[in-house]
């Protein structure tokens, strides 16, 4: 042995030295190892520095188990945080840093809160700091208890996402999920296999076994053969399965060019998997616990299985002086097979008698102590354990006085028993109860198409593991429509027979050790004394607990510290585990990337918004765009190095002069046709519908069944039974589905159908006094002259040579049109106006410009104008509602007494009385008397701008009574800012519709 | 006096109009011309004898793609059809159909100026579509003359296999077609 690293064995290429650097310093590896065991080979044994009180640690796993070797590799954009040291495949040139340790791992200035311990058990931040605000004391918490550090530069790798369905999902590449999966594949049933580490084996690459006469590598890499050679079959290791979702929805994360050096990764870094899948098999094994006794957590303590892993897989010994502490059979069989590889074993703790196990005749008890009925009850060493103190133990699990060995070491491996790894059945609904002779959690039944098969199911035995496995990989692919054969199970060698003592916490009070910590949870500092404190403060609930303490949170998800937390409780509460229970998992099982649920969501498709026709056109003419409901619409259109509200003020001058043109394209259009068509209309709308003729149109209010305003638009009558409804533009989707759930679930005698034609067509909003003479301009069969084509009428017709709609409607209280034409040609059109427009001096303006238009005209919008309490009575409908005397929808709601009440906010026009500039949206009008709050308010102003056409300050608002009140000065409470206003008539501009009718 | 003149919504992209390559082909199908049928007839004899009278061959099930004649028909929901074909044929199955559907209640909607469609053929087609539209396009579940409406990316689509090559048409709102292609070329680009 050359340091820590073993002359022979391993699955590492010794003719591939690869260097790296942990905390600056340079060390050396092999292919193969993780950062994990390379550190470990290189006798490095403090990684990290606990989560709360900054202690030393070191690693304690070797798998997803690992609670404390939280790295953060590389630097600059590259940089990932709280990656476990366990799972970083070791490339040349890798980076690591700890996570958790300032200055330096050796001087962290936060080990001070090690000496403070006593003084901050569970919880005491949320008790401490609560005067003035926890949040004034938060970021530092946070800072002095986080993680890694996220980097500061966009991410700068790919991610993808795949969509794919299978028959059957197997989640682990052990020998249970390997059979399970050659079984379904045999069948020809479409068959996924992943597995989390890049080696497939599982248990066989740390316990390798003859099988069916064969070595287990051998019967490994022939089954993997196999699966990747069958066409239906997908294999993926370096692929953990995350989560676990309702319908068959498993959630993948695959790592593509993660173990590759920085400099060489090119394409995809990781892809996400959303697999559905009819049956699933879970086959994720388990893991071993570790013990909860003082100082269990200094360095060089770890988990037998990780220790005989990193001698096993990694040619790395964990240790010099090795004592196992156990309470089952593994603990032997560990230290016999690190024995064999040549690592020392000073003693064995097995908290058994002699008389309790069934330990084989192979087992030679003679090649070092010993010591049954006995445990370990304190450690000491600072940066490594140097010694262990055994204790006889009674049957109540309680040390006893007197009889008590020290015995110096540099690592001590603890074998707690196993705990099947079953969050992913319980993500999936999956019950779980206590079995007494696993003594761990096991899996029962599941509402989804789940099973575990292998040490997932708490089951030991390798052999009927496997045929387990293989029955239940037929069973699922039969179950989807397939034909299974007979299938051979491999026969294995060795004794499988095994005891466990329940160990939960030892119980030092009779040696004075009670003062001690003892930790439950590594990566959340959670000692057992913490979970005790919960119960004591009547958290008694397993998932209160949980909260309180932060057992088996956050990226550790309880893997090793679970179970040993609930034996705790049961001891406090002296209820038994059954009784206990479990929290429920959630998904993810394992950190996972944003970048890879991300995926290619980033840039300009993170939320896509909907293109206009004549987008080309728009950025020709200076146009400055933002997200409207979704669709990527002009602000404005700038010119020169005019501002947006400079660009603005002059659109909506240029239009109450001359004409403009406004791309209206993403209002919504909804055909309505059949013989019930206005009947139907009559029940959607608060307007009668039955009446419009063809060729009229007719401005429309649309409640929800509360009464609340929903929507407004212009409705059209193309000919008799045939209707064209215009919605708000963010709201023509909502509404076209509202249509087809009153037809097809309430109103199924009404002979009407309905489609939604919003992209259909373009429409191109000419829109001032001159814009019927840049009409005229294209050749158009629709007669525009004015005695002829009245406002609030439309027209079908060909404009150009294609067919067009034509509405003259107004939301500017200007002479306008609504010109709808196949989308495809709205490009070509919006270019015709501008050309044929020059003359005309054509001004494009956008949807600001828009807004000052129908604010000076008093029109409402409604999201802007109204909110969730808004009735039509408050908007100036009353009248409306008294005459019309069928039902629609929403109309019970509106004759409530809160919507008929006297004080109700209405829909007013308010004029600035104090200064030139408007108010903001949202200030509030007080009450008489008062200039500022406290004060109970009357409404506020929804819609306020400064009109360049009556050259001041205008605004809209929903005020108390406001429709009694015109002429009143009210009080405005402006942002901090005591204001006054007049209340007026909405619709300051015009007010005589002169200007709509020429 | 002049004419208006239809227009791609790819006409300005910055990126290429089309991926080619061994495994993939990714492009814009410009001659296609679409409508949509919307009528109340559910139920299969009231689709019979719809089709009887207009002459047309109707699919009664959902996310079959029947031929008839030079257009292709496919039931996208119950009393919703889709009419794909070359763009002078579906006008023409429109003009017939329109004389005859005024004494029904249906609708007729002439789309070929109101959609995009983009056709995705080679071997790497599936894993093309696998990358940004969750159907289940495996050949043992989606073949040859079926259809869906699915979602690619985060909107709406329709989606049918054209042939076995494989070829699979897209079709989309125009103006989703930019958003759309940037996936569907992004996807290529990668399997590539």
């Amino acid at each position: 042995m050359s340091g820590y690293r073993l002359d022979k064995g391993g699955y590492i290429d010794r003719n591939t030295p690869l260097t790296f650097s942990f905390e600056g310093k340079q060390y050396s590896g092999f292919d193969g190892d993780t950062l994990a065991s390379a550190l470990i080979a290189n006798g490095v044994s403090v990684i990290g520095r606990s989560f709360k009180y900054h202690r030393p640690r070191g690693i304690l796993g070797a798998g997803l188990d690992e609670p404390n070797a939280i790295m953060q590799i590389e630097s600059g954009p590259h940089t990932i945080p709280n990656l476990k040291a366990t799972g970083i495949e070791l490339y040349d040139g890798l980076q690591a840093n700890p996570v958790n340790a300032w200055p330096s791992l050796a001087f962290d200035a936060l080990s001070i809160n090690s000496l403070l311990s006593r003084f901050i058990p569970a919880a005491f931040y949320y008790k401490t700091f609560m005067w003035p605000h926890w949040h004034v004391f938060e970021p530092t918490i946070r800072k002095a208890a986080g993680l890694g550090v996220s980097p500061n530069f966009p991410d700068p790798d790919r991610y993808e996402k795949r969509f794919v369905h299978c028959d059957v999902l197997v989640i682990g590449g052990g020998p249970a999920g390997l059979l399970a999966a050659q079984a379904a594949s045999r069948s020809g049933a479409r068959v996924i296999i992943v597995e989390y580490d890049p080696e497939w084996g599982g248990s066989l690459l740390n316990d390798p076994k003859e099988m069916d006469g064969t070595t287990s590598d051998t019967w490994i890499q022939k089954i993997v053969d196999e699966l990747q050679e069958a066409p239906q079959t997908t294999v993926l290791n370096r692929t953990m399965a995350f989560g676990v979702y309702d319908h068959g929805l498993i959630g993948l994360v695959e790592r593509v060019t993660d173990h590759l050096p920085v400099s060489s990764r090119s394409g995809v870094r990781q892809r996400i998997w959303k697999v559905r899948a009819a049956h699933t098999i879970i086959a994720s094994g388990a893991m071993e616990r570790p013990f909860v006794f003082p100082n269990n957590d200094r360095p060089g303590i770890m988990l037998a299985s990780a220790g005989e892993t990193y001698a096993r897989r990694y040619a790395a010994a964990p240790g010099k002086r090795v004592v196992v502490v156990t309470n089952n059979d593994y603990g032997h069989y560990c230290a016999q097979s690190l024995q064999k590889m040549g690592v020392e074993i000073v003693a064995i703790a097995d908290a058994r008698l002699q008389k309790n196990t069934l330990l084989p005749g192979q087992i030679d008890l003679n090649n070092y102590p010993v010591f049954f009925g006995m445990t370990v009850t304190d450690t000491s060493g600072r940066h490594r354990v140097r010694s262990a103190q055994l204790h006889a133990i009674d049957d109540s699990g309680k040390a006893i006085s007197g009889r008590s060995h020290n015995i110096d070491c540099d690592t001590i491996l603890m074998s707690g028993g196993w705990s099947p790894v079953v969050h992913l059945f319980s993500q999936a609904g999956g019950k779980l109860v206590f079995d007494a002779k696993a003594q761990a959690f096991i899996p029962t039944s599941c509402e989804q198409n789940i099973v575990c098969v292998g040490a997932a199911t708490g089951e030991y035995s390798l052999a009927k593991n496997l045929i387990d496995a293989a029955k239940a990989g037929s069973n699922a692919a039969s179950k989807s429509g397939f034909k299974c054969g007979s299938m051979a199970v491999p026969s294995v060698e060795g004794s499988e027979a095994s005891t466990v003592r329940a160990m939960w916490q030892v119980d030092v009070s009779a040696i004075g050790g009670s003062e001690q910590k003892a930790w439950v949870d590594f990566q959340n500092d959670v000692t057992a004394s913490d979970v005790k404190l919960a119960i004591r403060e009547n958290f008694q609930s397993v998932e209160h607990v949980k909260r309180y303490t932060t057992l088996g949170m956050a990226s550790d998800q309880g893997k090793t510290s679970n179970v040993n937390g609930i034996g705790v409780m049961e001891s406090v509460l002296k209820k038994p585990m059954a009784q206990v229970g479990t929290t429920k998992f959630r998904p993810p099982y394992d950190p996972t990337t944003i970048g890879a649920f991300a995926g290619r969501r980033v840039g300009e498709n993170f939320a896509p918004l909907r293109a206009l026709a004549a987008e080309q056109g728009h950025k020709e003419a200076g146009a400055k765009f933002d997200d409207y409901g979704g669709w990527k619409r002009p602000v404005c259109y700038l010119q020169g190095a005019e501002t947006e509200a400079e660009a603005v003020q002059r659109e909506a001058k240029a239009i109450r002069h001359g004409v403009g043109i406004f791309e209206a394209s993403p209002l919504g259009k909804i055909e309505v046709f059949g013989p019930d068509a206005a009947k139907f209309l009559n029940r959607m709308y608060v307007n009668i519908m039955s009446t419009l003729k063809a060729g009229q149109c007719r401005y429309g209010i649309m409640l929800d069944e509360n009464g609340v305003v929903f929507d407004d638009g212009v409705l059209g009558c193309l000919k008799e039974n045939h209707f064209l409804v215009g919605t708000t533009s963010g709201k023509a989707a909502a509404i076209a589905e509202q249509f087809e759930e009153w037809l097809q679930c309430e109103w199924t005698d009404l002979d009407v159908v309905t489609d939604n034609v919003t992209s259909a067509w373009s429409i191109i909003n000419v829109n001032g006094p001159n814009a019927r003479d840049l009409l005229q301009k294209f050749d158009c069969t629709v007669d525009l002259s004015p005695d002829v084509f009245k406002h609030m009428q439309m027209r079908e017709g060909r404009l150009a040579g294609v067919s067009c709609r034509i509405q003259r409607v107004s939301f500017s209280g200007e002479l306008s049109y609504e010109v709808a034409i196949p989308w495809a040609y709205g490009a070509s059109f919006w270019q015709a106006l501008i050309s044929e427009g020059a003359a005309f001096g054509v001004c494009p303006f956008g949807i600001e410009a828009l807004m000052i238009l129908r604010i000076e005209k008093g029109y409402l919008h409604v999201g802007s104008d109204t909110d969730g309490m808004t009735v039509p009575q408050d908007i100036g409908f009353g009248r409306i509602l008294a005459k019309k005397k069928s039902d629609f929808v929403g109309r019970r709601s509106i004759m409530r007494p809160d919507a008929v009440r006297k004080n109700r906010r209405q829909f007013i026009g308010l004029e600035n009385i104090s200064d030139e500039s408007p108010f903001r949206v949202g200030a509030h009008i007080l009450p008489p008397g008062k200039v500022a709050p406290p004060a109970h308010t009357q409404g506020w102003v929804t819609s306020s701008v400064y009109s360049p056409n009556t050259g001041k300050p205008i605004a809209l608002a929903l005020v108390e009574r406001g429709t009694e009140r015109y002429g009143e000065e009210v009080q405005i409470w402006d942002l901090g800012e005591s204001r006054r206003a007049k209340i007026v008539r909405p619709g300051v501009f015009d007010p005589e519709g002169r200007r709509l009718h020429v | 006096m002049f004419e208006l003149g239809g227009q791609s919504p790819l006409a300005n992209n910055n990126s290429p109009q089309q991926v080619s390559h061994e495994e993939i082909s990714i492009r814009e199908e410009t001659s296609l011309g679409v409508a949509k049928l919307v009528t109340r007839c559910i139920a299969p004899k009231s689709i019979d004898a719809f089709a009887r009278k207009a002459n047309i061959t109707l699919p009664h099930k959902t996310n079959v793609v029947a031929h008839a004649g030079a257009v292709d028909i496919a039931c996208v929901a119950p009393g919703e059809w889709l009419i794909i074909g070359a763009k002078k044929s579906v006008e023409n199955f429109e003009a017939d159909l329109s004389l005859i559907i005024e004494s029904f209640t249906a609708l007729l909607l002439p789309l070929t100026y109101a959609r995009s469609s983009f056709v995705i053929s080679g071997k790497g087609a599936r894993q093309v579509l696998s990358a940004v539209c969750p159907l289940d396009l495996h050949p043992t579940v989606f073949s040859t003359e079926m259809c869906a409406r699915s979602l690619l990316g985060d909107v709406g689509v329709f989606i049918q296999q054209v042939n076995d090559q494989p070829e699979f048409r897209v079709i989309i709102e125009q103006p989703d077609a930019s958003y759309v292609w940037r996936l569907l070329y992004d996807a290529g680009e990668a399997v590539i």
